[in-house]
């Protein structure tokens, strides 16, 4: 058996995959569903995708360690808390539930970096 | 007569206050300068070649004056709630990595580049609210 390490490229697509995911849930949660609202989860997803394809790259390259990585994973509710707390009228338990998907989805991503899918070598 | 006069001026009280609390504060240019000011002065820390934190506390100690004087500045401001979340947010993601960079001595350029991006997400939610405003 080998293993399978992800290509910068398929990373990018799961980060982008996720993203969109986020910002479904985002809005799914959201009370205030105006244009901003809607402007405002996008400008998010987009975002949060490219904070993480430079982390996630980085780690890739060996210049994050695996700490740094989950300690920006921890950024995330900030910058959720600053965008969404009041803008988007989201209560408290929306806004924690969204933090945890946020940060599921994100460590997800990373679980698939750091351990290689296993391939089965062709008979 | 004298009672529904004084209740009708109470009324009008209350709705004058509801509707101030719901005006946004007006746009001031004092607080544009100083996000800039912030936004330049931790680029140019982070595109720093020598990345060593004792290097470097200068700019730290002055990135942190100018936070909180723009904290001080969006707290004096009437109904600017959501800047001063998003600043009090800033700060203290600013701190934080003030505080790794000083255990970890030397920071080499990716996280460098990573502490800029996380900065410019709270930083870009505050130009967006300033520039929101009339």
């Amino acid at each position: 058996m080998n293993t399978k390490y992800l290509t910068f490229d398929e990373i990018k697509a799961l980060l982008s995959q996720s993203a969109e995911t986020i910002k479904n849930n985002l809005l799914a949660k959201a009370t205030n569903t105006s244009a901003e609202a809607i402007a405002m989860a996008q400008a998010y997803a987009l975002g949060v995708t490219e904070r993480f394809t430079v982390v996630l790259a980085g780690f890739s390259s060996g210049e994050l360690d695996i700490a740094f990585v989950r300690r920006r994973l921890e950024d995330e509710q900030f910058i959720l808390e600053g965008n969404f707390l009041s803008f988007l009228e989201l209560g408290k338990q929306a806004l924690q539930e969204l933090i945890t998907d946020v940060q599921t989805q994100l460590a997800g991503i990373l679980v698939k970096i750091i351990l290689p899918a296993p391939i089965t070598q062709p008979q | 007569m004298k009672a529904i006069v004084n209740l009708i001026l109470f009324s009008c009280l209350l709705m004058a206050g509801c509707i101030s609390t719901h005006i946004s504060a007006p746009k001031d240019q004092r607080a544009i300068d100083l996000e800039r000011k912030i936004q330049t002065d931790y680029t140019f820390l982070y595109s720093a070649s020598d990345l060593n934190f004792t290097s470097r506390e200068n700019d730290y100690s002055k990135i942190e004056g100018e936070i909180s004087a723009l904290l001080t500045l969006e707290q004096s401001r009437p109904s600017s709630g959501n800047l001063v979340t998003q600043v009090k947010i800033l700060q203290n993601m600013f701190l934080k990595f003030e505080g790794e960079h000083r255990s970890k001595g030397v920071i080499n350029k990716s996280e460098a580049s990573v502490y800029k991006l996380y900065l410019d997400g709270p930083m870009q939610n505050i130009l967006n609210s300033e520039n929101g405003k009339k």
